[in-house]
């Protein structure tokens, strides 16, 4: 019997010295942070003074130093603080596109599993045909064609980033549709709108938020593309894809730094982004929740 | 189909038809597996960021020797299925061991086991969703260090023909898709077979051609553990049982301690699972097996067990050797006591305790408005075209009728089910409600419980709301059905199979049930749990004048619980 008790006490004290630290916390801390760096980099650089970024020739071409962080380019802008302002010009065209894919990727997804039959077919056709397409090739496509700009941008990125968003939604929609509990659910004589709200809904929802999320990081790489190329907006503004494509004439003059550093920010936006969506995933999906 | 008593069948306990079922001396064989003291817990989050540690196995041990079948049984959610897991080292990341496993003498960690995965120890997953989806049936089999021929004979062992070897996964039935699961383990030169359940859906001749391919393994030297919750299959085939429960080893006991109703057996709980058998007392146990977050102080069973003393609940019992076996129990039943202890019990809830068929029917209650008809005329149904499932099937079941549906898998028994609930629609033929077409609109008269209760619950709801879809079920039935009223605060991936299975029960017997269809209800849970359910069904249905269906594989449950059997 002691020899009992002093096993399982000594397995208690294993367990918590490889107990790993509280996941579920840590990723609420790092969605914290994740959140607080985006929308400070968006309202740093909407309410941002133009003065800040103003041109200066005084203090053009100069190597990053401790006034300059980044730097200043050739009409002698502030490059720490162009680069924000290009940022938040990103977030917002990213998220006004990520909002609208999301939108039409649930709007499409839920009636193509409702209704079925043609509908289906034709929804999942106009899908098949965006996914066919380079993508770059129907960004350029439906910017060129309203004129560019920055109305040009917002459509060809907001347009061309639901169908896969569209398929995960319709798939998921279809399992549930057909699961036993909504069978059971039907037999015990709830209605259609009934079963869509308190069936479907809370299960499609977390799938939902998720892909949107892992949206925008495509959008805002596709919106730099795009001004990179010069299909986009202006390559006088505070973009980062405007950013980089003045940059190249003085990359080969030495000017490093107005490369560099807006590519980092931008890639460092990314790569926040992607981890917050994975993690709010690994939180809602049932099978990880507990890890 | 003619609707049929099917009278008697070989009743398992006497014809053993397995050759070479002898219990040998075995400190003369070299031990494959031995686990000693293993404890298992699993990080969860309470409410919020709470953290807590479920120890769902606690002090476990296990072993299997070189030329032994050794058949783990025990209740639904104890931990059987976590050990094979554990022994293979593919528990989820939040799962914590600790103890010690060895194979053949060497403690098994990460390295080891990644390394004799497969090659030295063999594993047959429980759930047939662990068939690679895109993976013909033969290069399935075949896996990567065996040859085409000799996964072919594997197969033809089971009786799967060439015509399997180019199919999916998706297009077997559930029975074949167990065999082919089977196969993908024997073709392997392992040591060790570890089988998480490799019975359910196979017919008896089946299930024992499974069960002999194994004893062939064991008597070439190896291993083999079988997870199976069917009793009368572990007892005619098995060198040793261990039984299993909340988590811990109750007993080590030779297979041979099971027959003759099991007086042989020393744990309360072991005699408790011999007594629940359809074809011996079909005795329901009060109480329901505790909860990892709330283990009792002393004894884990001291809740349910009938020779309770004040010490059980006080001190916690250690494994110990006891009349030739090995037993958890402070008062294990011996010889001199057996006979006042277990002699003439009887359950007083109602309803008869005798073995014939119609034992329930005389507590039958005729309903008031003259019995209602269900009845299908003439339905064929088929998913693909040109593969019929049914074909010009008749049937019929009047409300108050206890009907059991008896037949092997892949005859269209749940698909018939479905046609009589209203589920899918007959291609031809009609089915019919009182005379008139099934009513689709509003609580349905006909309901079905399924077989496999994880996806009948929304995986989003607490398991109370998905109670309160249908009614309020009195606390009377509740507890008939062993629900614990904490239960209803869970969400469903934290009950097992054997628990959530009561909820679907007690959620489609609301008395506006006339017909309930029951798929196959209980072949994933213990006996006990078993006669536990089935006896709160028929109490329902007896009270209410209601109408059950009860498709099953299982003769001798049918033949317990039915007023006729139709055979499919």
């Amino acid at each position: 019997m002691a020899e009992l008790v002093a096993s399982r006490a000594a397995s208690r004290e294993a367990r918590k010295n490889v107990r790993t630290s509280n996941r579920r916390r840590r990723a609420i801390m790092l969605a914290i942070v994740l959140g607080v760096i985006l929308v400070a980099a968006l309202v740093a650089g909407l309410t941002m003074s133009p003065d800040l970024y103003a041109s200066d020739y005084s203090q053009k071409q100069q190597a990053p130093n401790a006034v300059h962080w980044f730097g200043t380019d050739f009409q002698g802008h502030d490059m720490f603080c162009f680069s924000i302002r290009g940022l938040a010009l990103s977030i917002v065209i990213g998220l006004l596109a990520s909002a609208v894919s999301g939108f039409v990727a649930l709007i499409l997804g839920s009636i193509s599993a409702i209704c079925g039959g043609w509908v289906d077919k034709v929804i999942l056709w106009l899908a098949d045909l965006f996914m066919s397409i380079p993508h770059m090739v129907m960004l350029l496509l439906i910017s060129f064609s309203v004129g560019g700009g920055t109305l040009g941008v917002v459509l060809a990125v907001a347009l061309t980033h639901w169908p896969s968003l569209t398929r995960v939604i319709r798939a998921e929609v279809l399992r549930i549709r057909t699961g036993e509990f909504v069978a059971a659910s039907r037999a015990m004589g709830k209605g259609n709108v009934w079963i869509a709200w308190h069936h479907v809904v809370p299960n499609v929802l977390p799938q939902f938020i998720v892909g949107t999320i892992l949206l925008f990081p495509h959008a805002i790489l596709h919106e730099s593309a795009l001004t990179f190329l010069g299909f986009g907006l202006p390559l006088d503004s505070p973009a980062i894809g405007a950013i980089l494509s003045s940059s190249m004439k003085y990359l080969a003059t030495g000017a490093w730094w107005l490369a560099v550093f807006p590519g980092l920010m931008m890639v460092a936006i990314v790569l926040l982004t992607f981890t917050l969506g994975d993690d709010i995933k690994q939180l809602t999906d049932p099978h990880t929740v507990q890890e | 189909m003619a609707d049929s008593m099917l009278d008697q069948r070989e009743s398992i306990e006497g014809a053993n038809g397995i050759e070479g079922v002898q219990t040998r001396p075995e400190n003369a064989r070299e031990a494959i597996l031995e686990v000693e003291g293993l404890f298992l817990s699993f990080t969860q989050y309470g409410t919020g960021l709470r953290q807590r540690d479920l120890e769902v196995i606690h002090d476990l041990s296990l072993s299997a020797h070189a030329g032994e079948i050794v058949a783990v049984v025990g209740a639904s959610g104890s931990g059987k299925s976590l050990l094979a897991h554990a022994i293979f080292g593919i528990l989820p990341d939040n799962a914590r061991v600790a103890g010690s496993i060895r194979f053949r003498g060497q403690e098994l960690d990460t390295q080891l086991q990644a390394r004799l995965r497969g090659s030295s120890m063999a594993f047959v997953p429980q759930s047939v969703d662990y068939l690679d989806p895109l993976m013909r049936t033969l290069e399935q089999v075949r896996g990567v260090r065996a040859t085409a021929d000799r996964a072919r004979m594997a197969l033809d062992r089971f009786g799967l023909d060439e015509r399997v070897d180019t199919l999916y996964p998706f297009e077997l039935s559930g029975g074949m898709a167990r065999r082919v699961l089977v196969s993908t383990a024997v073709i392997e030169d392992a040591d060790l077979i570890v089988a998480d359940e490799p019975t359910p859906g196979m017919t008896l001749e089946m299930a024992r051609e499974a069960m002999k391919t194994f004893r062939e393994f064991a008597d070439a030297g190896k291993a083999v553990v079988v997870i199976t919750h069917d009793l009368d299959l572990a007892y005619s085939t098995a060198d040793k049982i261990v039984v299993f429960y909340a988590g811990q080893t109750f007993e080590i006991a030779d297979a041979a301690d099971f027959r003759d109703g099991g007086v042989r057996l020393r744990h309360p709980y072991s005699r408790a699972l011999v007594d629940a058998l359809p074809q011996n007392g079909f005795k329901p146990t009060p109480g329901t097996q505790p909860y990892a977050d709330n283990l009792p102080q002393g004894c884990l069973y001291a809740n349910r067990c009938p020779l309770k003393t004040g010490e059980c609940t006080a001190e916690h019992p250690p494994l110990r050797d006891f009349a030739g076996g090995r037993v958890r129990c402070l008062h294990p039943v011996s010889e001199e006591r057996r006979d006042g202890v277990w002699g003439d019990e009887s359950v007083d809830d109602g309803l008869a305790t005798g073995s014939q068929a119609n034992g329930f029917a005389q507590a039958r209650v005729e309903p008031s408005r003259g019995p209602r008809l269900l009845e299908a005329r003439s339905v064929s149904f088929s998913y693909k075209e040109g593969v019929p499932v049914l074909e010009d099937i008749d049937f019929s079941i009047r409300e108050g009728e206890i009907v059991g549906l008896y037949g092997p898998s892949g005859r269209g028994k749940s698909t018939l089910g479905y046609l009589l609930s209203g589920r899918e629609k007959p291609q031809s033929g009609t089915v019919l409600w009182d005379g008139e077409p099934l009513p689709m609109r509003g609580y349905r008269p006909i309901q079905l419980v399924y077989q496999h209760p994880e996806r009948a619950v929304n995986p989003r709801w607490q398991l109370g709301r998905t109670l309160a879809e249908s009614w309020e079920p009195p606390k009377e039935l509740q507890d008939a059905l062993g629900i614990e009223d904490a239960w209803k605060k869970r969400w469903p991936n934290e009950l097992s199979g054997g628990e959530l299975q009561r909820f679907c029960i007690a959620r489609a017997l609301n008395p506006q049930t006339r017909i309930l269809i029951c798929d196959e209800i209980t072949t994933m849970l213990d006996v006990v749990t078993q006669a536990q359910v089935w006896r709160a069904i028929v109490k329902q249905a007896r009270e209410h004048g209601m109408g059950v269906i009860a498709i099953t594989h299982s003769l001798a449950l049918a033949e317990r619980i039915c007023d006729r059997i139709v055979e499919i």
